[in-house]
């Protein structure tokens, strides 16, 4: 069953004579609890496309589909709706409110939503924050934990109200292996629970992670690469179909 | 590199910097005008009284009179220089016709006058002493203003005619808080009119020195010369005539005040916020090496430039506008050729607002010298550390949803950017609140029990007559047989001799009667009741040194009595000095008598007044109402109409100034607007999070504001109060406007601002912002 999907995406920048197609005439499908990436060079489209099939962006032209609900159709309150409710992103930069508390920063898109069940989500935060590690850190400001712990509230707070799917724009662009292989088998594990994960990255060892690869370039989107699903032991083979992949198609 | 920082900082803020650039614009014109006016008043006034040789001491006289006693006076006094005694012959309005229709005098005393012999001239409008000629009349400027008398009419009078030939300046009785004018005849239409009227004596001297004034007055009541009548010195004349228009200077100079501190608030506001979204790069300057005095010039350039040009510009519209305030100062009193002063002070006005405000955006600057290096370039922002914003959490917030949360949060988290804008907030309301307030405490009727006048519906007033006692009878038996008369009280004037504290004797004006009947608000103590007590105006009060309580000594019969003080009230009618007694007097020398009426149909006052004034002829009859409007009406007036522009200029300063707030605001919040939208928060979850905001702030300045133009405001009307000599009153505040509906057009003003400025939202771009 598609979750999200695309038909001839258009999108493009500046005026007239500066115009540039960042996304031209792209049509994606991703399936219900499948863990895609979306890889491509620096100006490929990559974010641009993630954007605007999460809604964050509008299209120029061209259908997006989220669940059953069409999104070109939908008005900006309606899609913020969704976006709270049905959606979750993780950015490379923890995009916090520097004036709330994390534990605040998580709650807060379940608070907007339903702030009478607040014990409900309390219990529901203090549950995420465990399993990633930082139950510790809820009274802390966003300036005083490291970058690493920041992207696992912001995981937290992605999944606070469970939603359908993840997107992730580069997740671990700014970590260091470590923490990176970390929130990695943090998105494996909920994408095992039946949530969708959309990520984009131009990291091949997270990519290989995936089970399934959108490669774009120049707007368009080049090739589309299966892998199974990930099994540990077979890490360093799936990043060398990756690579190997990338040169055949000249990324 | 200057002109490039400066350049890229106005594209950037366009807005923001056009604000800031019309405030300071604003209070420079304000300030400047102030000067220029002021100068031009004191030269008007100048001009006035040196081309009209006004008297020093004017003694008015209704009775018999002694001349030859007042020459010999005259002459023995080494300080007088010149002395002169002018006829003035009292007319109704209702004995003139103009062009063939009843002259509307209004309640003025009108009177004509032969111009005088040596001194207090009355001039044309260039200044030069007008010599009339037979059957040609001059008539007061007040009644070209009002247009009641144009140049060409017919004048008739007691049977004589005249041509209005021109109108007058007269420097004692120009102002409308005169109650007498004068016009002028020639010498011999004088002769041939004068046994026709009310004659009353202007017994006028000048002085060799003019601070010899006070002494004089002792000395000339010591003689016990004729004074039947008020009297004035040239000091009060000169405040006589700048009173209305010094109000207005005065009124200027407040406003002025105001918008330069309000503009200190809008470039508090914008540097402040500036400073705050470039802490880091602040601190990255200082740790490349760079001084504090190099960054503080950077800032420096840009509102440099906006100061000199603002100011500049400003001094310019003063020039403009200048003619306009300064129409009725030239009508009234002439007005000398623009000289080098006015221009160099009214410059030199504007550049001191120009360097007022460098000087405090150099003050705000010094913040960036405690900017803390580590922490700037670590956190990239100024970190809040008070417990109150810590503790206040969402996950520990029971009531407030999370749009109130983060409004909350924002504001314990901003407090400084944010009290700027409480500031301007409550001193729109106090813009708005204070002249209302003022304009319904001077209206109300009740007002006048603070002028030294009772609060009854007619006023018959019997002087300059004769058999004053027997006139008063008179009127007393036609109100007793009266059934529609509710109330009356008699209450006389004579003029008694007291003893000062120095062993001095001086006249006292005192009222008797039943003091009872229509009560006055004392400013201390009550009124008289027992025989041996009285009550002093304030001006005589601090001349005789005395309080409530003291004992003062009179001369009544020629025998000398003691009186206690039992009070001591405000009073503008005869120059201030008056007293109040109960005790009895059957002496025939009555000064005047005025006999207050109390209807029981107020809807009957114009059929009583028309025959009143049919039937005691020897009186004036005037309503209350009438002679509140004659003696301060243009004050009020003005009052109403700074009262409404009150409520426009702070509605526009609120409009103004949230719409720069909320826009600097919206810009510098970007990226939170983007994080929020990115989590599900809605353009009307985020805009509605603005308005919680600044609503909240309006009801934290209502409070403030309401409360400040409440005390503080009672304060600043007792200032301008005073002037009119009310010295005590009770600020009588318009409940419905001040606490009902002053803030809700605050609120409403500030919502509908907000609302207005934040629909740039929708369109920030989420993923754009998050990037920034």
């Amino acid at each position: 069953m598609k979750i999200v999907h695309g038909e001839k995406i258009r999108k493009h920048f500046g005026d007239k004579e500066d115009k540039r197609t960042i996304l031209n005439d792209i049509s994606i499908k991703i399936q219900k609890g499948e863990f895609v990436t979306i890889m491509g060079p620096s100006g490929s489209g990559k974010s641009t496309l993630m954007y605007v099939l999460s809604g964050m962006d509008q299209a120029d032209s061209g259908n997006i589909f989220f669940e059953e609900h069409a999104l070109t159709t939908l008005k900006e309150k309606s899609l913020a709706d969704l976006r709270r409710n049905r959606m979750g992103f993780v950015f490379q930069q923890p995009t916090f409110l520097k004036n709330l508390s994390i534990l605040d920063n998580i709650i807060l898109p379940a608070m907007r939503e339903n702030k009478h069940e607040k014990h409900a989500i309390l219990q529901r935060a203090d549950a995420l924050m465990t399993s990633m590690g930082i139950s510790e850190l809820g009274m802390r400001d966003v300036t005083q934990v490291s970058g690493g712990q920041l992207q696992r509230a912001g995981i937290c707070r992605a999944l606070i109200n469970n939603p359908s799917v993840i997107f992730g724009d580069e997740p671990t662009g700014a970590l260091n292996s470590l923490s990176s292989q970390e929130i990695m088998k943090i998105l494996l594990e909920i994408n095992a629970l039946g949530t969708t994960i959309i990520l984009v990255t131009h990291d091949v060892k997270v990519a290989a992670m995936s089970e399934k690869i959108f490669f774009l370039e120049d707007g368009k989107i080049i090739n589309e690469m299966l892998l199974s699903k990930y099994q540990e032991k077979n890490v360093d083979d799936r990043i060398h179909k990756v690579s190997e992949e990338m040169l055949r198609i000249g990324i | 590199m200057y002109r490039r920082i400066i350049t890229r900082d106005f594209m950037k803020s366009k807005f923001i910097s056009l604000t800031t650039f019309l405030f300071i614009m604003v209070s420079a014109m304000l300030f400047s005008l102030v000067i220029i006016l002021f100068i031009n008043l004191k030269g008007s006034i100048e001009l006035l009284m040196t081309n009209g040789a006004t008297p020093h001491f004017m003694q008015m006289h209704s009775g018999d009179i002694d001349i030859e006693r007042l020459n010999q006076f005259a002459k023995e006094t080494a300080a007088v220089d010149a002395f002169q005694v002018m006829e003035f012959v009292n007319f109704e309005a209702g004995d003139a016709l103009i062009n063939g229709e009843l002259f509307e005098g209004g309640l003025q005393d009108n009177g004509l006058v032969k111009q005088g012999e040596f001194f207090d001239f009355l001039t044309d409008l260039e200044g030069q002493v007008i010599s009339p000629q037979e059957g040609e009349i001059y008539a007061p400027i007040n009644y070209m203003k009002d247009q009641s008398i144009q140049v060409g009419d017919s004048f008739d009078l007691y049977g004589e005619k005249f041509i209005v030939k021109g109108f007058l300046r007269d420097s004692q009785m120009n102002s409308p808080l005169s109650s007498s004018k004068r016009f002028l005849i020639s010498g011999q239409d004088f002769e041939k009119i004068q046994s026709k009227g009310k004659m009353e004596y202007l017994i006028e001297f000048r002085l060799h020195n003019m601070d010899e004034i006070g002494t004089f007055e002792s000395l000339y009541t010591r003689n016990e010369l004729e004074s039947n009548g008020p009297t004035l010195t040239y000091p009060l004349f000169q405040m006589i005539n700048g009173l209305s228009d010094g109000l207005m200077i005065a009124v200027i100079l407040l406003m002025s005040i105001l918008v330069v501190f309000i503009s200190f608030l809008c470039i508090r506001f914008t540097l402040l916020a500036r400073m705050e979204d470039e802490y880091r790069e602040i601190g990255v300057l200082k740790a490349v090496g760079l001084h504090n005095a190099d960054i503080i010039k950077l800032y420096l350039a840009k509102y440099a430039l906006i100061s000199f040009g603002g100011a500049a510009i400003g001094y310019v519209l003063s020039l403009f506008i200048k003619g306009l305030l300064l129409e009725d100062i030239r009508l009234y009193m002439g007005i000398q050729e623009q000289n080098n002063i006015e221009i160099l002070l009214g410059i030199l006005g504007a550049l001191a607002i120009c360097f007022i405000i460098m000087a405090y955006v150099y003050h705000i600057l010094n913040r960036i010298k405690s900017v803390s290096v580590m922490e700037a370039i670590r956190y990239g922002e100024i970190q809040e550390h008070s417990s109150i914003y810590r503790k206040f959490l969402l996950s520990k917030s029971r009531y407030l949803g999370s749009n109130g949360f983060l409004s909350i949060k924002d504001i314990l988290g901003r407090k400084r950017i944010y009290l700027t804008l409480v500031m301007v907030l409550f001193l729109s309301i106090f813009i708005m609140t204070l002249p209302i307030n003022l304009y319904n405490t001077i209206a109300s009727e009740h007002f006048i029990s603070y002028m030294g006048v009772g609060e009854y519906d007619i006023r018959v007033d019997i002087q300059q007559t004769e058999n004053i006692l027997e006139k008063v009878e008179t009127v007393q038996e036609t109100l007793e047989k009266d059934p529609y008369i509710q109330n009356y009280v008699i209450l006389t004037t004579r003029s008694y001799s007291v003893i000062s504290t120095e062993g001095e004797e001086q006249k006292l004006k005192i009222e008797t009667g039943d003091h009872s009947v229509f009560p006055l608000t004392y400013a201390s103590g009550r009124m008289p009741i027992q025989p041996n007590e009285i009550a002093l105006s304030n001006i005589n009060a601090e001349e005789l040194d005395k309080q409530v309580g003291d004992q003062v000594l009179i001369l009544k019969d020629g025998k000398p009595v003691e009186l206690k003080i039992c009070g001591i009230y405000s009073d503008i009618t005869n120059g201030g000095k008056t007293a109040k007694a109960a005790f009895l007097d059957h002496n025939e020398a009555v000064m005047w008598s005025v006999i207050g009426v109390e209807l029981r149909d107020e809807k009957m006052l114009g059929t009583y007044i028309q025959q009143y004034s049919e039937l005691f002829s020897f009186a004036k009859i005037s309503d209350i109402n009438s002679y509140v409007q004659m003696t301060f009406g243009t004050t009020v007036q003005s009052l109403k109409k700074v009262s409404i522009v009150g409520i426009f200029v702070s509605v526009f300063i609120m409009l103004f100034v949230t719409s720069l707030f909320v826009r600097m605001l919206v810009t510098k919040d970007r990226m939170s607007i983007g994080i929020m939208k990115s989590i599900g928060f809605s353009s009307q979850d985020i805009r509605q999070q603005y308005v919680l905001k600044t609503l909240f702030l309006s009801l934290i300045s209502c409070f403030i504001g309401v409360t400040l133009s409440v005390l503080v405001g009672e304060q600043v009307a007792g200032i301008m109060i005073a002037s009119f000599g009310v010295t005590s009153f009770s600020f009588d505040i318009h409940l419905l406007f001040t606490y009902i509906i002053s803030p809700l057009i605050i609120l409403s003003t500030i919502c509908l601002a907000t609302l207005y400025n934040t629909q740039s939202i929708k369109n920030i771009n989420i993923a754009q912002s998050i990037k920034e």
